[in-house]
């Protein structure tokens, strides 16, 4: 039971990572209609944004800058280089093609993603080996039954609640959440009516890139080991988690996320040597789902679908 | 029309120099013979393989330097991206270059056997100086030789510490499941029983994978003496954190797969007490390895010689005795390197035996100590 | 259908002169990639995209490549025996026609996607785990002592089967989250193809896959045609040319028949289709099943020329290098997707010395066409009311 009960803890945390970014995908195929599948190379930015400060800031010898500060610094030059990778990315590759079909945007996206995850390899100091991830948080793990329970984890479920918390909070409550609600059901009328499209459309961009960017640092905070291409692995893992729940749904999202952790670690545990076999039941799982519910668990019937 | 004018422009000035281009390449030294590197110098291995070249490179800088040559010798590059078609192209390539009279090739296994039947073919000298699978010199080809040391000496001396230095006497076995993790894993289990070890799991993992809690929750409830971990850096150093946050005080064993700075810093103090059975020598146990250290350091390459640097000194020592015993010709290069019994290297004087190992083998074990690196000595 | 291909009529030595101009297109451009610098090559392929914006000459181009490449064009025949000259012309050299036949394993490829992207619109993200299948498949029945022949029509029958499950797939999904089936289909035959150890040797690969033989012949012996002794890999590049040139037929043959004409309705307005009777989402299935195929004999030739697999060379970048080829030349234009891949595949092999920088150049042009030149280089003529 005890070791069921590990399995889970580790489950969630994965979870957790996995649920940002499925959040930031299927936001932002909600509102441009578009599967970003460059969106866990923006996360990568982010964190190596992060790590340039780290670096800087640990090279030089004798400051003695509290690490609270430190880590402040950090965490918001991640967000920031996030940001501004997932507004160029929306400026120069995905809004040129408006008007295009949504499986063109796709392809750009796959494009992009290259060139982003080549540019951290070729071009940030060693970029090319993986690199290690100061520890921010301290590594402290609690026993309690048998069950191991680290910090970490503890941060890492705290904050992905707390940000899925606040999302739902603006999209559901504020002004600029009924604009985005309205661009969602229909972005001609939303237009029509005058809500700013462009400006909600990179606003909500903005929030999903940050998102990806903690996303990214949560997962470096977490494992302290990065890597050029580490957002591959989040792309595909979010984009399924994204899928599995329903594209465009935010709660969607989250059950797809806990529900591939589940797998994962259910699955290296209990099936012999199941670590290797763990993604073939995860994408086994979600063919299945597709064809159950061909929108995903929580996802709505499209409109003119043949 | 102004875009076609403008186009037109550029598309002579283009073909002028086209032309002027074509002349200056024309123009080369006659008295030239090439060796070639085929390795890693682009995609994930990028490090090793520059560094292999650059010590490569090195050792044939110092024999053109020297004057006592009759001949200049290039060394061309080619990369092999790590991946079997790329290797098997590049090595076509040399093979399709009269003047390459002998390679020193790759550093992933499979790209390495990928090549093995082209090397055959056009009877060029591959000197391996990093893949380290067996099966590269038990087929009993001739053009295959090798300066490194493969598993078949590593896994043994491992065996046999882990039983009488260490006292481990169960292991958990965690390999990635690529070819090098579980040539790792395959050549060591039947060595480990032979001593009377007990291997009580055996678990894969993919090359990628983030998360090993789940493993390692799984393999903590046998309760291994060691965890033997046969894979590359990156996931040793996961391991090794993954297994504090668990609570898992259980030591990590591995072998040269993931010696390497990057593991000591990827995996901080989770990582201290790691041990390894190690083929990449301590600098300062060799007969010529501080010398080649500092000159090294002192031809000014841009990049670090790397683990393997060593080894490729040493393919390039080899390169020019052979050069200098049988002039510019494949085939009498291929004889001649298990033929000689004297190859003066950096690591002393030694001889190919008959599956083209270069004897005596280096191994050692090492020991994560103070974020570094240190023979283990009792 | 373009002037040059209805020559024949008014005069007898302009038709001869266009006959010799195309039967020495291949072996010239052969040639000149053989012999260029790198860095001459860089400036061929630019002056090349130069000319290309010139709309004039972009039309003409596309124009010419089209009309060539329908099924009755009379352009086939000298390209193809110019294309057989090629080893005569690059002789004693082994390894350019080695890339060479590389080349055509992925413009097979690339012809298969065209059906499946080009045609219908669909996205495959997996098309390597397909190319995969076919080399393993084809391998191991060889090496159970079946005809190659016969191993790689087993291994078509395999993608074919492999294409209808994915294509199943699409029947209830729509686009995007058929593209994330085809990118986990590749995933998982990628992981399969590393854990199944007893069928596929893991990721040491299978090694010493025997040549192809022909009545005693194999590929692994020097080829004497006419006197003259080619090198080795000259029988890889015939039997890949063979290989290709059926395809190019019968992917032709399809395109301009009835087929092709409810393909380009489907990608266009798949419920106007629907209303003139077409089973749309099964009409899918079966393109997709089809398009599939087209890795068979691409993956068999791979293995059983390079003599080596392994789980490695069937990754993520393989399919994007192949979606790359399809939108480079143009969806939907066969000849297009032959010039791609002649540049996508061939000009890498000339600028090695690019090493690092290869996959950020390929991302970027990526976006860059979508973006400028969505139809890709050399258009499809009849698409030029379609909307991207």
């Amino acid at each position: 039971m005890d070791l069921f009960l590990q399995y889970l803890v580790n489950a969630l945390a994965l979870s957790a990572i996995y649920a940002l970014i499925a959040i930031g995908i299927s936001l932002f195929f909600g509102i441009v209609g578009v599967v970003n599948l460059a969106h866990g190379d923006i996360a990568a930015v982010g964190v190596f944004a992060a790590l340039a400060v780290l670096q800087a800031v640990l090279a030089v010898p004798g400051t003695e800058t509290p690490e609270i500060m430190v880590s402040i610094v950090a965490i918001v030059a991640g967000g920031l280089g996030a940001i501004a990778t997932g507004v160029i990315f929306y400026l120069v590759a995905l809004k040129p093609l408006a008007g295009a079909p949504p499986i063109i945007g796709l392809l750009s996206s796959v494009g992009a993603g290259f060139v982003i995850r080549e540019a951290i390899l070729n071009f940030y100091p060693n970029g090319r080996n993986p690199q290690s991830f100061p520890s921010i948080i301290p590594p402290k793990s609690f026993e309690v039954a048998g069950v191991f329970i680290d910090l970490k984890q503890i941060v890492l479920v705290a904050t992905t609640a707390v940000l899925v918390f606040s999302l739902t909070y603006v999209v559901e409550k504020t002004r600029l959440g009924r604009a985005t609600r309205s661009i969602l059901n229909n972005r001609e009328v939303a237009m029509s009516l005058g809500v700013p499209v462009l400006k909600v459309t990179v606003t909500m961009f903005v929030i999903g890139a940050a998102l990806a960017g903690i996303a990214g640092l949560l997962n470096a905070f977490y494992y302290n080991v990065v890597q050029s291409d580490m957002g591959v692995l989040l792309t595909v893992k979010g984009f399924t988690a994204a899928v599995v729940g329903g594209l465009g749904n935010i709660y969607g999202a989250l059950l797809g996320a806990f529900l591939i952790g589940l797998i994962e670690s259910m699955a290296s545990g209990y099936i012999p040597d199941g670590s290797a076999y763990k993604d073939v039941a995860v994408f086994a799982v979600l063919i299945i789902v597709l064809i159950a519910r061909p929108n995903g668990l929580l996802g709505r019937a499209g409109g003119d679908r043949v | 029309m102004k875009i076609a004018t403008k186009a037109g422009m550029l598309a002579a000035v283009a073909a002028a120099g086209l032309i002027l281009g074509g002349a200056v390449i024309e123009a080369q030294d006659k008295k030239v013979v090439k060796v070639a590197y085929v390795g890693p110098l682009t995609g994930p291995n990028t490090a090793m393989g520059i560094g292999t070249r650059n010590s490569i490179e090195l050792a044939i800088r110092e024999a053109n330097a020297s004057g006592k040559l009759p001949f200049k010798i290039e060394l061309i590059s080619e990369t092999d991206d790590s991946k079997p078609s790329t290797g098997v192209a590049a090595v076509q390539k040399l093979c399709n270059d009269p003047d390459v009279v002998a390679a020193s090739a790759h550093w992933n296994s499979p790209v390495a056997l990928a090549t093995i039947p082209y090397f055959q073919q056009c009877g060029l000298l591959n000197l391996v100086s990093g893949a380290s699978v067996d099966a590269l010199t038990t087929q009993g080809v001739a053009e295959i030789a090798r300066v490194n040391t493969p598993f078949a000496n590593l896994l043994p001396h491992l065996a046999k510490s882990l039983i009488n230095t260490l006292n481990i006497k169960t292991v958990a076995i965690v390999k990635s499941r690529d070819a090098f993790g579980e040539a790792g894993s395959a050549g060591f289990i039947p060595e480990y029983q032979k001593l009377g070890g007990k291997v009580v799991a055996e678990e894969g993992y993919n090359v990628g994978d983030r998360d090993f809690t789940a493993l390692l929750t799984k393999v903590r409830a046998l309760r291994p003496d060691a965890i033997y971990l046969s894979g590359l850096t990156t996931e040793a150093a996961l391991v090794a954190r993954q297994m504090r946050q668990l609570g898992m005080q259980t030591p990590l064993v591995g072998h040269a797969g993931w010696q390497t700075t990057t593991f000591v810093e990827a995996s901080g103090t989770a990582g201290e007490g790691a041990i390894v059975v190690t083929s990449l020598p301590f600098l300062k146990d060799l007969p010529g390895g501080e010398a080649f250290a500092k000159r090294y350091v002192d031809a000014n390459f841009k990049e670090p010689a790397e683990a393997y640097g060593p080894f490729g000194y040493a393919a390039g020592q080899v390169f020019v005795e052979l050069l200098k015993r049988h002039g510019a010709d494949r085939k009498a290069i291929v004889k001649g390197v298990r033929e000689a019994k004297d190859f003066e290297t950096i690591f002393g004087k030694g001889r190919f035996d008959a599956s083209g190992e270069l004897q005596p083998k280096y191994v050692d074990m090492a020991v994560l100590k103070g974020r570094e690196w240190v023979p283990l000595r009792k | 259908m373009s002037s040059v291909v209805q020559a024949s009529a008014p005069g007898k030595s302009r038709s001869t002169a266009i006959w010799l101009l195309l039967f020495a297109v291949c072996p010239l451009s052969a040639a000149i990639i053989r012999f260029i610098s790198p860095v001459q090559l860089l400036i061929a392929v630019v002056v090349v995209c130069l000319a290309l914006l010139i709309p004039a000459l972009r039309r003409a181009a596309s124009r010419v490549l089209a009309a060539g490449s329908s099924p009755g064009s009379a352009m086939w025949l000298p390209v193809l025996l110019g294309a057989a000259a090629v080893p005569f012309v690059l002789t004693p050299d082994g390894y350019w026609l080695f890339v060479f036949s590389m080349a055509m394993i992925f413009a097979m490829m690339a012809l298969g996607l065209n059906v499946q992207l080009g045609e219908i619109g669909v996205v495959n993200l997996g098309f390597a785990g397909l190319f995969a299948l076919a080399a393993y498949v084809c391998t191991l029945l060889t090496l159970k002592g079946v005809p190659f022949w016969l191993a790689m029509l087993g291994a078509t029958f395999a993608c074919w089967v492999a294409g209808a499950l994915l294509g199943l797939c699409s029947r209830r999904t729509s686009g995007d989250y058929f593209a994330l089936v085809t990118l986990g289909f590749g995933l998982i035959v990628h992981q399969l193809l590393v854990n199944l150890r007893w069928l596929t040797n893991g990721a040491d690969g299978i090694t010493n896959i025997p040549a192809i033989s022909i009545f005693g012949h194999t590929t692994k012996d020097a080829l004497k045609i006419f006197g003259l002794t080619l090198p080795p890999e000259a029988n890889g590049f015939y039997l890949c040319l063979l290989a290709l040139s059926v395809l190019v037929f019968v992917a032709l043959r399809f395109r301009y028949s009835w087929v092709g004409r409810i393909w380009g309705a489907m990608r266009q307005d798949p419920i106007g289709v629907s209303c003139f009777g077409v089973d749309v989402p099964s009409f899918r299935v079966t393109t997709i099943a089809f398009g599939s195929a087209f890795a068979g004999p691409a993956g068999s030739l791979f293995a059983h020329l390079i003599g080596f697999i392994s789980p490695d060379d069937f990754v993520l970048l393989q399919s994007i290098e192949v979606l790359a080829i399809v939108i480079l030349g143009g969806m939907g234009n066969v000849g297009g997707v032959l010039v791609g891949s002649i540049i996508l595949m061939v000009t890498p092999e000339k600028l090695r010395f690019l090493g690092d920088y290869r996959l950020m150049i390929y991302g970027a042009m990526l976006v860059l066409l979508l973006i400028y030149r969505p139809k890709g280089l050399f258009p499809d003529p009849r698409r030029i009311f379609d909307k991207a």
